[in-house]
């Protein structure tokens, strides 16, 4: 069709239509910018040039399917329009949300697929709103969830599942740190300290790499466990200026506890649990039951926790952690070089 | 009949049940775990017989096994133990064997939720994060799924404990802030209605967790809400607000300041590492202390950014009302109410120096000196264009305003009401006397409810 032959025919049909393709094969067509609004669907046209005709349709992730879809354009359809009032809108996005759980669920994993995040916020409030005020009981019955808890779980909401025992010890081997560091500092004893370094460090790494196993199995060792690190921290000692250094054994622990978490066979754990462990390393005294939890890292999740750690250690204002933490290599002690000559320089140079 | 030996196999026909018990299987020679789990499973699958009823139930089987150990005539008492045991084993086994089999069932149930619930984790995080603390202990108590998804520490950004306060104790507080992390912005704390007879499970050190690791929870703290925490004295608070350096609004309902001491004076202590305070709302159980002119200096100092102040049941004089005004420069919100002494005359002095005061709100409800007069007073200065940005006056009083003539029945305070509707329309004037019984005091506006808008 040329311009002068559009410019005749009505406005209707010079509409252009982006085609979609859902994960179950069918294709559907949909108006252009009602498709745009969509930051997914945007960013496929613009990058990639699909989406113009039926053969190169845009293939959409797997948790939209075609009822989803329409909702969805249902929903673009009408915000996209930029003449209407903001009450209009949230009359229509409260009309909107009037459907069963299901498919509220559904149409919020959908709208997170195609990252319109408007839609996303609409129904997780929904939800939210649905979930308040309601007893366990009720919210299996509305989600048709499984009661899979324990009686016990149950009354414990707020068990502290990452309760690790090891986590309480290391609390208690860092404060005793601390304040050895601070009495050694008085000494300004540094050459033992660099010797001294490595070896507590180590400690703290084999010692969680004994614990992982151990814990896992039976609570005798944890006793056990108990004796050999009391040992250990008896013999082996403190080494950090004030909280930066708290960083620099948080740091290679950590890395090097991810790797060996790795080896550990365990349940699924969120990073979110390790990642917390590095807020509650900090604590001297919490009055947490016992009980341990198993976590499993794969790759991705790494990936996240070096960032998190990483970002940790910016917190703590402490730089050469951070280029540590590119080496990533378990017994690479040169951040007790580094470390003790910074120190010798003074305090100033410690700092970021 | 001999009663079977605990530790070796009963030796009955293949029909019947024959179990060993795992956990007898460290003094049982010569078993090892194939063997007991293959009987186990062929015992397992016995389930096709029909369970009651007919003679080759599985009830009936288990009848005819048990009754061998019932004795028959002559038993010595060795026999009588050995069968008491075997008994009682036989219990624990099927005791074991059911929560074994509840085990599974929980298992198999968390599997088929995991693949059937549509959300992400990260989505059904995001719900949950929308939730009021309460109704997240609500979820995670529906099955392990929501229990993992309601630990991630966005949950935990605004905690309000304030609905369950009878049961909340120091260990909840402490978990609670823990989970939140580097997430935490807000914190409700006690009982907003304290009933009379209870008592809270808290106590002074309540929130020492967020001084933990110098200060590292406190630090992210935005928002801190105290109702009557009888416990928490200057003391207990002052290493918790010296670790919550980033605090903006931080409400205490029921301070508890010491007798005959200064409050204003303990509050500019307590808060002198709060410097980003923009809300401070403090209210005290008895308003002794004398406040003086150099704690109020301190006090001001404290806080250069605060927008709103309420003061209640402080026993603040006219000038030092004056003078709480004058020093925050973007003060927009006060509320004196409950004040005993206040007569509303520093309300003139503002007027001269003010006149470009950002104030907007000012509430002096329930403060029994207040004159009417000092009230009539300032509304017609704002009639004359004063506090131009006033929007809220509040005044009510449960015994009415303070009148010049002593027992004067007059039909009510003689507000400007018509001229302030017309020159300021956006200016709300509240001033509501219920009735009260009793009180020969001047001045009070029998059964007239008076609210102007």
């Amino acid at each position: 069709m040329s311009e002068g032959e559009m410019a005749i025919i009505k406005p209707e049909m010079m509409k252009s239509y982006i085609w979609l393709e859902t994960a179950d094969g069918s294709i559907q067509q949909v108006e252009q910018e009602v498709a745009m609004f969509c930051p997914m669907i945007c960013q496929e046209v613009i990058q990639k040039g699909v989406g113009s005709s039926k053969n190169y349709a845009i293939s959409l992730p797997q948790r939209v399917n075609p009822a989803m879809l329409s909702l969805i354009f249902d929903y673009c359809r009408f915000h996209q329009v930029p003449g209407r009032s903001n009450k209009e809108r949230k009359i229509y996005d409260e009309k909107f949300i009037r459907m069963d759980t299901k498919r509220l669920c559904e149409l919020t994993s959908a709208a997170d697929s195609l990252q319109l995040k408007p839609l996303v916020d609409l129904t997780s409030r929904a939800l939210a709103r649905i979930i308040e005020g309601k007893t366990p009981e009720e919210i299996r019955e509305i989600f048709h969830l499984p009661d899979d808890l324990t009686e016990e779980e149950k009354l414990e909401p707020l068990k502290n599942t990452m309760d690790d025992p090891r986590i309480r010890l290391l609390n208690r081997l860092y404060a005793k740190k601390r304040k050895e560091l601070k009495e050694r500092e008085k000494l300004k004893n540094v050459e033992v300290e660099e010797h001294v370094d490595e070896r507590s460090v180590d400690d703290l790494l084999s010692f969680i790499n004994g614990r992982d196993h151990k814990v896992v199995k039976t609570s005798k060792s944890k006793k056990k466990n108990k004796k050999r690190k009391e040992q250990k921290n008896g013999t082996s000692m403190g080494t950090c200026e004030a909280s930066e250094k708290d960083s620099k054994h948080n740091h290679p622990s950590k890395s090097r506890s991810a790797e060996v978490v790795d080896n550990t066979s365990s349940s699924l754990g969120d990073v979110s649990n390790l990642l917390s462990m590095e807020d509650d390393i900090f604590t001297p005294k919490t009055e947490f039951e016992d009980g341990y939890i198993d976590d499993e890292i794969d790759p991705a999740l790494k990936e996240m926790l070096d960032r998190e750690v990483e970002d940790f250690a910016r917190r703590l204002n402490s730089s050469w952690v951070l280029s540590i933490g590119q080496e990533r290599q378990p017994v690479h002690f040169s951040i007790n070089g580094n470390g003790a000559t910074r120190r010798l320089t003074g305090p100033a140079a410690g700092h970021k | 009949m001999d009663a079977p030996n605990p530790k070796r196999p009963c030796h009955a026909p293949p029909v019947t049940s024959s179990l060993e018990n795992p956990c007898s299987l460290p003094s049982a020679q010569g078993f090892n775990q194939s063997n007991i789990d293959m009987t186990i499973s062929s015992f397992l699958s016995l389930s096709d017989l029909p369970l009651f009823a007919s003679p080759l139930s599985i009830g009936c089987s288990f009848d005819r096994v048990l009754d061998k150990v019932i004795p028959s005539a002559a038993g010595t008492s060795h026999d009588e133990f050995e069968q008491d045991r075997f008994l009682d084993r036989t219990l624990q086994l099927a005791s074991v064997l059911y929560k074994s089999t509840e085990r599974c069932i929980r298992k198999r149930a968390t599997l088929k939720n995991s693949i059937s619930w549509p959300l992400l984790p990260e989505l059904t995080i995001k719900v949950f994060s929308m939730l009021d603390t309460k109704s997240l202990m609500q979820a995670s108590a529906c099955c392990t799924m929501f229990n993992k998804c309601a630990m991630d520490r966005v949950c935990y950004s605004h905690i309000d404990l304030t609905p369950a306060a009878e049961h909340v104790d120091n260990g909840v507080v402490c978990r609670m802030i823990h989970r939140a992390g580097k997430e935490l912005r807000s914190l409700k704390l006690g009982s907003i209605y304290p009933s009379a007879g209870s008592t809270s499970l808290l106590t002074r050190s309540c929130l020492t967790p967020l001084t933990f690791s110098q200060g590292f929870a406190g630090g992210y703290l935005r928002s801190l809400h105290l109702y009557h925490l009888r416990m928490m004295d200057g003391e207990s608070l002052s290493p918790v607000l010296s670790a919550c350096l980033n605090l903006t609004d931080l409400k205490i309902v029921g301070f508890v300041s010491g007798r005959g001491l200064n409050p204003l004076e303990q509050l500019g202590l307590l808060t002198r590492n709060c410097r980003l305070i923009e809300n401070l709302f403090i209210e005290i159980y008895n308003s002794a202390g004398r406040i003086t002119d150099s704690s109020l200096l301190e006090f001001g100092d404290n806080f250069p950014n605060l927008i709103s102040l309420s003061l209640l049941c402080f026993r603040l004089n006219d000038a030092i009302a004056q003078k709480l005004i004058k020093g925050f420069r973007h003060l927009k919100h006060i509320n004196l109410s409950r004040s005993p002494v206040i007569s509303g005359c520093f309300l003139r002095g503002l007027g001269l120096c003010c006149k470009d005061s950002p104030l907007e709100t000012l509430i002096l409800c329930n403060c029994n000196s207040l004159k009417e007069r000092e009230v009539l007073l300032f509304l017609n200065s704002l009639l004359d264009g004063d506090f131009k940005s006033i929007r809220l006056i509040d005044v009510s009083n449960n015994q009415g305003l303070v009148s010049d003539d002593e027992g004067s029945s007059s039909s009510g305070p003689r507000f400007p009401i018509e001229e302030l509707k017309k020159q300021r329309p956006d200016v709300t004037f509240v001033a509501i006397f219920e009735s009260q019984s009793s009180s020969s005091r001047g001045g009070i506006f029998r059964g007239q409810l008076f609210l102007y808008f």
